[in-house]
Formats: structure tokens, C-alpha cells, sequence
């Protein structure tokens, strides 16, 4: 680590962060290119390109100078050229966005951006000869200028094509993923350890290990998409010994217990491998030995050269050539003892092998472990917060707003003369209010970050499966709670795995149905009444009822008659545990664990799922998840002693209606007349039975609002604001109240209740 | 004065706060209401407030007077009186909403006043005589409390709000 002052780090920290988001920009405006976006956007990448180049110039940080100028090179010669750029070429780019961000984290960790050469080397002639084939593709555009005479000091040695090829498989996996793929593994495991050792008094033991499988199962597809060969092979031994139980063919005993641990300790010593050897972002990574690929600071300089993983005890073994492959094998699927001592009692190896077995491992786990290596420096600086916390904190300010409004209106000071106590308390009401909005903003994200996250995968699946996707998203801007879409992450990956791996077909089984040979799979999130939609849509051939029929019927899942059962039940299927069609295991799907994943997390969040499906047509999922804490934008309106908020999107606009607009008919229908378009009435506070209101339209506001295609005016005493509102339910113990769709504490600390106002209106109207 | 009883009820509950289950097991908290006594296990009892600004909610029995916001939790408030089918009676200083914690729900009930917290032996405890002619508010008794002379009456505060109407309507309006 590189000693700097104060203020040099100062300057880094402040690139850092500008790094960061520069570099979220430059992605964030690619995909958006990638889905046909306008060309300027192309632009801006540039830019992002060329500033940072600049600042990291300034600092002396060669390697990032060296990679954006070459980004830049590119990216200048499509934005010349006036046509979007390829494939390959948005590849390449997002690769060096994603070293570049590696090279960040290393900045970040030890003020400097060296150590990466040959990755960057190894980037730097990927994207020169991208530049050059792009160069030749566009036949017709104008010569371009040689590319300048400035090359990186690094850039000369070309590698060869496969350790090229190898860094750009690498660099897809950027150090953010992989830190959030080991805390959540390490959670994971940890699922799995409490799990195995609450077994034996669960009340439940079969649906613990249907959750301890889930847990494996999710380890082992991401560790998958990761590459982690090692992990996705401990997952799939441990997947096949939880398998066993699934199945019936063992039972959940001390023994099985005891496997299980086995299991939990192998995941945790191939974890903390990941994190030191495989670890990381890193292309160079893949040269094993290299010692840790992100050394905490302190570490850096005194981190070995030849820093080994941890191995299983069984792998040493077949090293030291102390036993054979098959013994091991065998050792490992009847494990209930440590294996070496399994090994000695079957005779496949000595117990002095065995015992400097253990003094290797020993040595390797001695080594700076996993948590110094994914150092707390090296993240971005934001902190994970439990939300119970930022409850507690949203709580309080509410109560400091009420607590405000009772000191200011307190009857001491009733008649008093106070112009020094108005302005600081309006000094601090100003301060209060700011808190409460912050306070709302920090639980609520945009589900963007999300949906990127998709983008991500389906790109990188879609090559996977050769399959080419046109991938649609839409309604990223909808604001949903933290935890909320922390829940709905892995049912999305899981529904978009299905999509891609099952419901679309391959181009040519697409071609032969009539259909482009480019799918579409659209993601959407929106606000529909009460709840959050988030949908999965793909064109492919949809789901086979008949094959989803048999299966239930094979496992006992049938009730009634195939032919009477409804599509929505069908379908409802898919979600048992271990339900699949596929007749074929796949690498990321097909064993019927995700869709069964998908429900429960919805269940937690309390919200539901539907499907549809149309054979040949495709299949859409729909996750509806309530608004228990999303921010609407809303008109709070006063109806006697009740306020009421109706979201705005909802709202066309509001008049006091004169005696000539109103009719009654003789029925006690009341209709207002605006411009000609004849609208219900709506009296509020005979629906909602509110005392003490303007009882007559001509005394009230007509609010116009229209939902679910229907539009009525809403008599209402007053308009009181225009504000923010965030939804909370109501309590269970009041159920649900037909027009409403929850309730939300107001600046003053009044509760004001949320109106539905489709639900209102189709309650309300034939 | 109703401060000073109620600082005590509430001194004696946050004493409690560190103490064992066991030791609260038979502790009540007695109110008012009507004249009559009435007490609570302690352990469902989160706070004791004074009566606030109360939101009326549409479409509920007259006994849910509405919601409360307390501190940004906005939670129901039962007026007991009218569930017992007492008769109405204007509020005073004196009427507390009693918070209580019901397997997890936050409901408050509005109570004439709050007296004191008294521990009563398990011993000390008799199953409710039930009548034949039972009016509603004798289904909520889990039995009567024996301190010195007096008898008191104490609360099954569950069945007070599972066994209701608002808890019919809350499942009818449930979506299947």
C-alpha cells in the first residue's frame, strides 16, 4: 500500500466515489442503448470515458488512464461512425467497465491501480482489436484516424488469444457481484447449518430439508454462474445427499444430521477459498497463487506469493497420492465421520497420510482467512443497515413531528408575542421536515438497480443457451421498499432462468413455430391499485399442461380429474417443491427448486403470484407484492373530521361545481355536468359514513378521477395538499376496508386513509 | 392525580420490563370502566397513553372508534365500554388508551381510568361463574381475582378482540 497524505487521499477518495458513478452511468446508459435507446446516449458513455480519463491523468493512475482512453477510442470511433455499436463491441466495453471498476476497488484499497498489468494488458488488445474489426465491419464510413500514439506503458506485450479469452470470461463477474454472491452463500450456509441441526425436533423435517436443499440449490446455481467450480461441486454433492432424504430413501436421523454438517463445513472451507483464490473480480486471479486478490490495505504488501486454497482433505490426499480418486468417492457419499478417519478404517489410506493430510490443510486455513479479505475498505461506501433500525428511525421521526406540532401549539403559549421563538422554531420545523423526507427516501429504491441486475443475467444466459433474447424493461423508476426487493431478487432470477432455459424455444424450433428467432422476454414493474406488479413475459412455447398434469398426477398431486382442472390450477403446480417437467437437468435449471423459491418469498412479503400462459405463445408471471411501505404521490383532501389521500396519478382535476352543472334524477342518481361529459357523483362521506361534512355538492370540491377505466367526480369539504405519502397498512385487526388501500401518517401526525380508487369506484358503481 | 396513577402503573410496568415471565405471569393491571374493575395480564400491556386525536375509520363497529398514531404506528383503538354494550360516555382527562400487545397485533383500548398493578397468585384465582342468561361482556372473563376483601374481575384479552365482529368482517374481507 502506497503511504499518501492526507490530502492526496482526500483527492482519491473523491475519484473513487466520482469513479463509481461514473461508471454505473456508462453502464446504466449502455443498456439502455442495447435496448434501442437513441444514439446520444452513446455520447455520454464517452464522456464518462473521457473524464475519467482525465481525472485518473491527473493522478497518476496509469492503468485506468490506459484502459479509458482505449474505451474512449472505441467508443469514438461509433459515435463517428453514426451507428450503434455491435455486440461484440458492447461486450468489450462492459468488460472494461467492469475492470475498470476493479481497478477502482484497488485504488480504493491501496491508493494505487497497479498490480492488474496483465489484465489490463490483456483488455487493452481486446479492445484494439474490437476497434479494428469494427473498423472493418463498417465498410462504408469514412476513414477513421489512427488510433493516437499514446499507448499505455503496459499495453505492449499482446497476449496470447487463450489467456485472452480466459480474462474476458473473468472480468464478467465484477468484485460488488461477488461480495453480495458470498454474503448471501454465507447466509445461505448458514440456513442450511440451523437447519441440520434443528432437524431432529423440527415439527416439520421434510419441509426443513426442502429448505435446506433450497439453500444448497441456490449456492450452487449462482456459484455456477460464477464459475466456482469447486463450490458448484460440493453444492451438487450436498444436493444429492439432501436428495436422498427428499426422496425418502434416507431418513432424516442423527446420521443424516451429521452428513449434513459435514456438508455445511465443506461449503464454509470452499467459501473461504472463493474469497481468497478465486476471489474476486480478478482476471489474474485465475493464475492460482497469486495470493489474495483483494488484500485488505494493511495486508497488501506483506501478502505471500503463493498463497494456496483451502482443498477438501480428500483432494490433498489423492495429491499426495496417499489414496486413490475412487476411494475418496466412495468415502465422501457415505460420510458420517470425518473422511479421513473413514479413509483410515477402510484401509485406503494410513493414518500417518492422513494426519500430514491435515497438517497441509491446516497450513492453508491458517492463511489470512476469507473476512480479512473481504475487507470492509474495499467496499463502496455504504453501509447495510437493518431495516428494523431504519424502522425504528422512521417511527421516531414521526414522533418528533407530532412532538414539534404539540410544543408550537402547547396553550402556555396562547397569547403571547413571539417572534424570536416563530423564527427558530420555523428554522427547526425546516430541519424536522428534511429529516422526515430523508428518512422515507433512504427505505425506499428504485427497482432499477434490480432490473440492471437482470439485464445482466439475461444477457450472459442468453449466451448461454444460445438463445438469442430481445430483453424489454420497463417501469424501473417504480420506488419500492429495500426489503421488499431484496425478497423478489431471486424469484426474479429463478422466473427468468425458466424463461430463457424452458419457455423460449431454440431459433430454429422458433422458426419452425413462425416466430423471429429473437425471443422477447419483457420485464415490467407498475402500480396496480394496492399492489406492486412485477411480470415476466416471454414469447416462448408456454407451459405444457399436459406434461404439468402427469407429473402432479406421478407425484400424487392430483385430486380430481385432469380434464376438469383450471389453467390457474395447472399451473399453480409448478410451484410444488421439486416439481420439474424437464427431462433433462441443466446447469442452471430443471431440478424444480426455483419456482418453488419464488413462491415462498412472495409468501413471506405476503404477495402472490399468478401465471398465464398461452401454448405456443407464451408465459407470463406475475408477481404482485403489496404497498405496504411504497411512497405514492398523493392529494390529501379533508371530508368532515377524516382526511383521505388519493394518489394523483388517479386525479384529472378538481372544481366547485355551480347549482346549473348538478342533476337528481328521481332514482337519487347525482351527476355533474363538466364540459359536457356527465360524471357520477360520488359523495365521500356517505361512503365512507363520515359525520360533519359539506353535505351538498355546491358546498364541497368535485375531485374528477378516473381508474380502471371508469371516471366519476368525488365530492369531497376540502383540498388540503400535494404531497408524498407513504403507504402503510392498515392494522390486521380491521381488515380490509372495501375503498381503501391503506393509510399513511400525515406532516401534522394525522392518519389519513388511502383511497383505492378503482376499487372504490367498482364498489360504488355498477 | 390521574399523573400520579398513572406514573405508578407505568413505573411499575417498566420495573417489570426486566423481569422473568414468571414474575409478570401473575401480575394485572386494573382499569375503570363503569365503575367496575377490571384487570389485564401484564405481559400483553405495552404503554399507557393519554387519549389522542383518533381517526375514524369507515365501515367498523361502533366499538373501533378509529386509529391512532402512536409515534408513527398507526394502530386501532377499541373503545371497551361500548364493547362491553355499556352505554356511551363523553371523555374526560382521565380516559387513557391502554396499548396492549395481542399475539402480536398493537391494539389500544380506551379505558375510563387506569388504577394500579396488582399481583394475584394463581391461587387466588377463580374460574368465571358462567350464567345461562350471559350478557356479551361476561364472554371476555378469564376469571375473578381474590385481593384481601375484593373480587376482580380479570380479562381474556384474546377472546376480547378474536372473538368480535370486526374480527368477522376482517375475515370476510380477507381475499381467499
Amino acid at each position: 500500500m502506497k503511504q499518501v497524505d492526507e490530502e492526496t487521499r482526500e483527492i482519491l477518495d473523491s475519484f473513487i466515489a466520482e469513479a463509481l458513478e461514473r461508471l454505473d452511468e456508462a453502464e446504466d446508459a449502455l443498456s439502455k442503448l442495447a435496448d434501442g435507446g437513441d444514439a446520444s446516449g452513446l455520447g455520454s458513455v464517452f464522456r464518462l470515458f473521457h473524464s475519467l480519463k482525465g481525472s485518473a491523468a491527473f493522478l497518476d493512475l496509469d492503468s485506468i488512464r490506459g484502459l479509458t482512453h482505449e474505451a474512449e477510442t472505441l467508443i469514438d470511433y461509433y459515435v463517428k461512425a453514426e451507428r450503434p455499436p455491435s455486440q461484440e463491441s458492447l461486450d468489450i466495453v462492459y468488460q472494461t467497465i467492469d475492470l475498470l471498476r476493479a481497478l477502482v476497488g484497488r485504488v480504493q484499497a491501496s491508493y494505487g491501480d497497479d498490480g492488474r498489468e496483465d489484465a489490463v494488458a490483456a483488455q487493452v488488445a481486446a479492445i484494439r482489436a474490437n476497434v479494428e474489426a469494427s473498423r472493418a465491419d463498417g465498410s462504408g464510413s469514412a476513414p477513421e484516424p489512427a488510433p493516437e500514439a499514446e499507448p499505455a506503458p503496459e499495453a505492449d506485450p499482446a497476449p496470447p488469444p487463450e489467456r485472452l479469452n480466459e480474462i474476458v470470461l473473468n472480468e464478467l463477474v465484477t468484485r460488488d457481484m461477488t461480495e453480495r454472491f458470498l454474503a448471501e452463500s454465507l447466509d445461505l450456509v448458514d440456513r442450511l447449518e440451523s437447519g441440520a441441526l434443528g432437524l431432529l425436533s423440527a415439527p416439520d423435517p421434510a419441509e426443513s430439508v426442502h429448505s435446506m436443499f433450497r439453500a444448497v440449490h441456490t449456492i450452487k446455481g449462482n456459484a455456477g454462474f460464477f464459475g466456482y467450480g469447486l463450490l458448484e461441486g460440493l453444492c451438487m454433492e450436498a444436493e444429492a445427499f439432501l436428495d436422498r432424504c427428499r426422496k425418502g430413501s434416507t431418513a432424516p436421523n442423527e446420521a443424516f444430521v451429521n452428513g449434513a454438517l459435514s456438508h455445511v463445513d465443506a461449503l464454509n472451507r470452499a467459501m473461504a477459498s472463493v474469497s481468497i483464490v478465486e476471489g474476486g473480480y480478478g482476471g489474474d486471479s485465475g493464475a492460482e497463487g497469486k495470493g489474495p486478490a483483494f488484500p485488505a490495505p494493511a495486508e497488501a504488501s506483506a501478502a505471500p506469493a503463493g498463497g494456496a486454497a483451502y482443498k477438501p482433505i480428500g483432494e490433498i490426499l489423492v495429491e499426495m497420492g496417499a489414496a486413490d480418486q475412487e476411494a475418496v468417492r466412495r468415502a465422501l457419499d457415505q460420510q458420517e465421520k470425518p473422511l479421513g478417519e473413514l479413509l483410515v478404517d477402510s484401509g485406503a489410506a494410513t493414518r500417518e497420510a492422513v494426519a500430514s493430510a491435515l497438517e497441509i490443510q491446516r497450513g492453508i486455513e491458517a492463511r489470512p482467512a476469507a473476512p480479512a479479505a473481504r475487507g470492509e475498505e474495499l467496499q463502496r461506501r455504504d453501509v447495510r443497515v437493518d431495516t428494523a433500525k431504519l424502522d425504528k428511525l422512521f417511527d421516531l421521526v414521526g414522533e418528533l413531528i407530532t412532538a414539534e406540532a404539540i410544543v408550537v401549539n402547547s396553550p402556555d403559549l396562547k397569547g403571547l408575542r413571539l417572534d424570536h421563538f416563530q423564527k427558530s422554531f420555523n428554522a427547526l420545523n425546516k430541519i424536522s421536515r428534511e429529516i422526515q423526507e430523508t428518512t422515507m427516501v433512504i427505505r425506499m429504491i428504485p427497482m432499477e438497480g434490480l432490473f440492471n441486475k437482470m439485464t445482466r443475467l439475461v444477457r450472459d444466459l442468453s449466451r448461454k443457451f444460445g438463445k438469442p433474447v430481445d430483453f424489454r424493461v420497463s417501469g424501473q423508476e417504480t420506488e419500492m421498499d429495500r426489503n421488499v426487493i431484496e425478497q423478489i431478487s431471486d424469484p426474479l432470477v429463478h422466473i427468468l432462468r425458466n424463461s430463457i432455459d424452458h419457455g423460449l424455444e431454440s431459433p430454429d424450433g422458433r422458426g419452425a413455430a413462425g416466430k423471429p428467432a429473437t425471443g422477447v422476454v419483457s420485464l415490467d414493474a407498475r402500480y396496480e391499485g394496492s399492489e406492486i406488479w412485477v411480470s415476466v413475459k416471454d414469447d416462448g412455447k408456454g407451459l405444457d399442461r399436459e406434461a404439468i398434469l402427469a407429473k402432479a398426477a406421478e407425484r400424487g398431486l392430483l385430486k380430481a380429474d385432469p380434464a376438469t382442472i383450471e389453467d390457474r390450477d395447472a399451473w399453480n403446480f409448478i410451484f410444488e417443491p421439486g416439481f420439474s417437467t424437464a427431462k433433462v437437468l441443466s446447469e442452471v435449471s430443471g431440478r424444480g427448486v426455483g419456482m418453488d423459491v419464488v413462491r415462498k418469498n412472495l409468501e413471506r412479503i405476503r404477495g402472490a403470484v399468478d401465471v398465464r400462459s398461452t401454448p405456443g405463445q407464451g408465459t407470463e408471471f406475475v408477481l404482485r407484492i403489496p404497498l405496504t411501505m411504497a411512497i405514492i404521490e398523493g392529494i390529501t383532501v379533508r371530508v368532515g373530521d377524516s382526511s383521505y389521500s388519493i394518489p394523483l396519478s388517479d386525479i384529472l382535476e378538481f372544481f366547485r361545481a355551480a347549482p346549473g352543472q348538478l342533476t337528481l334524477a328521481a332514482d337519487g342518481t347525482e351527476t355533474v355536468n363538466l364540459r359536457g361529459d356527465v360524471l357520477p357523483l360520488v359523495k365521500l362521506w356517505r361512503v365512507f359514513g363520515v359525520s360533519g361534512a359539506a353535505e351538498r355538492p355546491e358546498d364541497g370540491i368535485l375531485l374528477v378521477v378516473k381508474a380502471g377505466g371508469r371516471k366519476a367526480a368525488l365530492l369531497i369539504d376540502e383540498v388540503v395538499g400535494n404531497q408524498q405519502i407513504v403507504i402503510k397498512s392498515l392494522s390486521e385487526y380491521l381488515g380490509k376496508i372495501d375503498g381503501l388501500s391503506g393509510c399513511s401518517i400525515l406532516g401534522d401526525g394525522t392518519v389519513s386513509f388511502i383511497i383505492d380508487t378503482g376499487k372504490l369506484l367498482s364498489a360504488v358503481l355498477e | 392525580m390521574t399523573e400520579a396513577v398513572r406514573r405508578d402503573a407505568r413505573d411499575d410496568l417498566f420495573i417489570d420490563d426486566a423481569e422473568d415471565e414468571d414474575t409478570q405471569a401473575n401480575k394485572y393491571m386494573f382499569f375503570r370502566i363503569a365503575g367496575e374493575s377490571y384487570g389485564i395480564g401484564i405481559r400483553h400491556i405495552l404503554e399507557i397513553i393519554e387519549l389522542q386525536r383518533i381517526s375514524q375509520v369507515p365501515d367498523m363497529p361502533a366499538y373501533v372508534k378509529g386509529v391512532i398514531n402512536l409515534r408513527g404506528k398507526v394502530i386501532p383503538v377499541v373503545d371497551l365500554r361500548l364493547r362491553f354494550g355499556l352505554p356511551e360516555r363523553a371523555y374526560d382527562d382521565r380516559t387513557c388508551i391502554v396499548v396492549a400487545d395481542i399475539s402480536g397485533a398493537t391494539i389500544g383500548f380506551i379505558v375510563d381510568t387506569v388504577e394500579e398493578v396488582i399481583e394475584i397468585p394463581e391461587a387466588q384465582v377463580e374460574e368465571a361463574p358462567r350464567f345461562r342468561s350471559q350478557s356479551g361482556k361476561d364472554r371476555y372473563i378469564s376469571g375473578m381475582g381474590k385481593v384481601g376483601e375484593d373480587v376482580k374481575i380479570l380479562l381474556d384479552v384474546e377472546a376480547l378482540v378474536r372473538d368480535d365482529d370486526a374480527r368477522a368482517i376482517a375475515e370476510a374481507g380477507r381475499e381467499p
